[in-house]
């Protein structure tokens, strides 16, 4: 029999379009992360961030890690979206939605997921600075 | 013995310390290990020595031990520190 896996990924092009979630049937907890481009880094301006994606093996990380993360926190789905190429400041790069029967494991697992995704997923951000703030070299 | 080069796709900072997506490295031999291949990358482009530390080979879009070998169909990248998040 072929297993059905309650996993959704996407990445797509531009800030994620956060959804509403649909709780679903036996949840217990449900629990969202949205990683938002801050508007400083280091100090200065941040026009945005550029997101630079190897495809396909970025989708095939994400979709690897989202299946461990529901085999290791028993969990009911999780939904991963993440940007690929710029996103503003005060955007959206990425959001998680997860569902578990407890609310400890629904934190534990948003814990570990985003770590292994800082880890394991082949995507690489650069920041754009604002030009006005950009120190000029001396002369 | 033949030599021969293959293409190792490289991203994010890597890429910009070679100028470019991708690096050729000349190899002396058909078959060669990750750990062996990261050894030439360092000696062929010795700017990227500092990151390889860091960096793992991906081959045909999965991550691979230093010890698996690589063949010369293979679609192989240089994966250094992501930042993704």
């Amino acid at each position: 029999m072929i297993e059905t896996l309650p996993v959704c990924v996407n990445i797509a092009d531009g800030p994620v379009q956060a959804v509403e979630l649909n709780v679903p049937d036996g949840a217990g907890a449900a629990l969202e992360f949205r990683g938002i481009v801050r508007p400083l880094e280091e100090g200065r301006p941040l026009v945005g961030l550029n997101y630079q994606t190897y495809d396909p093996m970025a989708h095939m990380q994400l979709q690897k890690l989202a299946v461990a993360a529901v085999r290791q926190f028993q969990l009911f789905q999780v939904q991963v979206a993440h940007s690929r190429g710029f996103v503003p400041a005060g955007s959206c790069s990425m959001q998680i939605a997860l569902f578990a029967g407890r609310r400890k494991s629904a934190i534990a697992a948003m814990d570990w997921l985003i770590d292994h995704i800082k880890q394991d997923v082949p995507i690489w951000k650069s920041p754009l600075f604002d030009a006005s703030t950009v120190k000029s070299e001396p002369s | 013995m033949s030599r021969h080069d293959i293409i190792i796709r490289v991203f994010g900072p890597q890429a910009r310390l070679i100028g470019g997506p991708d690096i050729r490295v000349t190899l002396d031999s058909a078959g060669i290990s990750c750990a062996t291949l990261k050894r030439v990358i360092a000696a062929q482009y010795p700017v990227l020595t500092e990151t390889l530390a860091a960096s793992r080979i991906a081959v045909n879009f999965s991550f691979v031990a230093d010890e698996a070998m690589i063949g010369g169909s293979d679609e192989i990248a240089l994966i250094g520190a992501v930042s993704g998040g």
